[in-house]
C-alpha cells in the first residue's frame, strides 16, 4: 500500500469538472440522496455524463492511497465519484429522479448499527 | 463455465402442501393478531441481538417486542455471561434502561436509585430500612430466557421454552451456527422504516421468487430472473419453514449491467446482482454455501416467525418485523460482511451494493401497505399461490399449527 508522501500518480486534471464536483461532491450517502432528489433528470444528466469518462481514472488515482489517507483536496472527487453510484439507476434504468414502482425512500432510514431503533 | 448437469437448478416448487386458495383473516382479523401475540411472540424464540454487540461485561443491548409492550435488557455480566431481563425494576416497575446499547457497571433505576448487578441481583436500595420487610433475594430482575446461535441473540419470553434454541432451528444445523457466528462477520449498514400493514405482509415479500420479474422490473429484473429462484420448505422443522435459493441465469449477460455496475464489479463484491471481478472471503462456509454450483448467489430462511436470513458468501442480510398492532409494524434490515473496505474502490463498490440493495428494497415493501388495505376492506378474501410460492403456504401451515399446538398445551 502506497501512502500519500509516495503516491506516483498525481491528482488529475479537473478543469472543465469544478461546477460538478462542487455539486455533488457531498461527504454522504444520504447528503448525494438529497441532492439527486432535488435536481432535475438534465442536472443529473450533465453530471452523469460529464464524470463517467473520468471515472476509472480518479478511482485508481483515490486507490493509491491509505482509507485514511487521502488528500483532502481529493476528497470532493472522492464523493463525486461515490455520487455516480447514486444517480446510476435514474439515468440508466429509470430516465426518472425517483423509482415510481419502490417506497419512498426517504422512509428508509439508515441505521447506526443493529441495535438502533431510533428514540424510543 | 461448468458441464450443462452442473448448471441444473432445482425444482422451482412444489405443489405438496395443497392448490387452494388461502385465506387472509390472519392478516387483518384482531382477533387472530390477540392469538399471535400470545401463542407466537410470548412462545417463539425471538431474534434480539448480536453476541458482539454485547462483548464486554457491562454492555448491555435493548430489545422491544413492541406489541407486547416488553422491554428485554439483553447483558454481559462480569462471568461474561449473557443474560435478558425484563426492562422492569422490581420496586416500582420503572424501565431500567433507556438507550438502545451501552455499558454501564450495574443497572440503576433513575426514578429511586435502586440498583442491579449484571447477573439480575438487587444489590442497592437507597435507605433500605425505610422499607418494613425487604427481602433484597427475592427482588431479583425478572429473568428472560437466552441462547446464541451462529453468534445471534435470540431470547424466549415462555416461562419454559417448548423447544431448545437447537431444537427449533433444525434444519439450520451446527455447520450454519459455525459459519455465521464466525467472528469475523461485521456489520456493515443497514435500515429501518416503519409499515401500515400486517406484519406477516412484510415477511412474505421476501420469501418468494415468483415477483422477482415484475416487481424488480426497474432495478434487476434479469439478474435474478424469478426462474432461477427455487423455493423450498420444511415439513418438519418447528422453526425454519421455508426457504428460497437464488442464482444467476445461465446466460450472463440477461439483466442491464450499466457501466456503473460493471466497474464497482472490477473493486468488490457487494452487489449480489453483479457478477464480481472478485469474491468476498469468507472462511468455514462448507456445508452452508452452495459453491459447487456455479450459479448459487443465495438462500434465504424464514426464521419463524418474522425473521428472513439470507446467507451468501461473505455476507449476512437479516430483515426483521415485528408487529405494533395488527395493521402496523416495524421493519429493519441488516447487512454484514467479513471484511471492511481498504482502498476507495473497495469503498466504491459496497456504496454502489447499497444503493443497489436500497432501491431494489424500496421495490419489494411497496406492495405491503396495498395489500393490507385491499384485504381489510374486505375487496380481496382469499389469495391464490402457485407452486412457485410453497414458502406462504409452509409459513401459513407452521403459523396456525404453532398456535394451534400452544393452545392444545393449555387445555387441561
Amino acid at each position: 500500500m502506497s501512502t500519500a508522501a509516495n503516491a506516483t500518480q498525481p491528482r488529475p486534471e479537473i478543469s472543465g469538472l469544478e461546477n460538478h464536483l462542487a455539486a455533488w461532491g457531498l461527504p454522504t450517502t444520504e447528503k448525494r440522496l438529497s441532492k439527486r432528489l432535488s435536481s432535475n433528470m438534465e442536472e443529473v444528466r450533465s453530471f452523469y455524463d460529464a464524470m463517467l469518462p473520468r471515472l476509472p481514472e480518479f478511482i485508481e488515482y483515490l486507490n493509491q492511497f491509505p482509507l485514511d489517507a487521502i488528500p483532502k483536496e481529493a476528497h470532493q472527487i472522492a464523493w463525486a465519484t461515490l455520487a455516480m453510484c447514486e444517480v446510476d439507476n435514474a439515468v440508466n434504468k429509470w430516465n426518472n429522479i425517483t423509482l415510481d414502482t419502490g417506497i419512498d425512500i426517504l422512509r428508509m432510514i439508515p441505521k447506526k448499527n443493529f441495535p438502533d431503533r431510533g428514540q424510543q | 463455465m461448468g458441464k450443462v448437469e452442473n448448471l441444473a437448478l432445482p425444482e422451482i416448487g412444489s405443489h405438496m402442501l395443497g392448490t387452494g386458495k388461502l385465506p387472509v383473516e390472519q392478516y387483518v382479523s384482531q382477533e387472530f393478531f390477540e392469538l399471535e401475540k400470545e401463542h407466537i411472540f410470548r412462545k417463539s424464540w425471538l431474534l434480539a441481538g448480536r453476541e458482539s454487540d454485547v462483548k464486554a461485561p457491562g454492555d448491555y443491548q435493548n430489545f422491544m417486542v413492541d406489541t407486547l409492550g416488553v422491554s428485554v435488557v439483553i447483558a454481559r455480566g462480569k462471568d461474561q455471561k449473557l443474560r435478558a431481563f425484563y426492562n422492569a425494576c422490581t420496586h416500582r416497575g420503572s424501565r431500567l434502561v433507556n438507550a438502545s446499547t451501552g455499558n454501564v457497571r450495574a443497572l440503576v433505576c433513575s426514578f429511586h436509585g435502586w440498583s442491579f448487578n449484571l447477573e439480575g441481583d438487587l444489590i442497592n436500595v437507597p435507605d433500605a430500612a425505610l422499607f418494613a420487610d425487604l427481602d433484597q433475594k427475592q427482588e431479583h430482575l425478572k429473568p428472560i430466557h437466552l441462547d446464541v446461535w451462529g453468534g445471534f441473540i435470540f431470547i424466549n419470553l415462555a416461562q419454559k421454552p417448548e423447544w431448545t434454541l437447537r431444537e427449533y432451528l433444525k434444519p439450520l444445523d451446527d455447520k450454519f451456527d459455525r459459519y455465521l457466528g464466525n467472528k469475523d462477520w461485521s456489520w456493515s449498514f443497514g435500515w429501518r422504516a416503519k409499515f401500515k400493514a400486517n406484519w406477516k405482509l412484510i415477511v412474505d415479500a421476501q420469501i418468494e421468487g415468483y415477483h422477482v420479474d415484475m416487481t424488480h422490473r426497474k432495478t434487476i429484473a434479469g439478474a435474478i430472473p424469478g426462474s432461477s429462484t427455487a423455493a423450498y420448505y420444511f415439513p418438519e422443522s418447528i422453526g425454519v419453514p421455508c426457504g428460497v435459493a437464488a442464482y444467476r441465469p445461465e446466460d450472463v449477460s440477461r439483466g442491464m449491467q450499466t457501466p456503473i455496475n460493471l466497474l464497482s464489479a472490477k473493486y468488490g463484491a457487494t452487489s449480489i446482482y453483479t457478477k464480481p471481478e472478485r469474491q468476498f472471503a469468507a472462511e468455514g462456509g462448507e456445508g452452508v454455501l452452495k459453491e459447487d454450483h456455479p450459479l448459487w448467489i443465495f438462500d434465504n430462511y424464514l426464521v419463524f416467525p418474522n425473521i428472513v436470513l439470507f446467507v451468501q458468501k461473505g455476507q449476512i442480510l437479516i430483515q426483521r418485523t415485528l408487529p405494533i398492532s395488527a395493521d402496523e409494524c416495524i421493519w429493519e434490515v441488516d447487512f454484514y460482511h467479513t471484511e471492511r473496505p481498504t482502498s476507495f474502490g473497495h469503498v466504491f463498490n459496497m456504496e454502489q451494493g447499497v444503493i443497489q440493495i436500497r432501491d431494489v428494497l424500496s421495490e419489494d415493501l411497496y406492495t405491503a401497505e396495498g395489500i393490507h388495505a385491499n384485504f381489510k376492506c374486505g375487496a380481496i378474501s382469499h389469495v391464490s399461490l402457485n407452486k412457485q410460492e410453497v414458502p406462504l403456504r409452509a409459513y401459513y401451515n407452521r403459523l396456525l399449527s404453532a398456535i394451534e399446538q400452544d393452545q392444545a398445551k393449555e387445555k387441561p
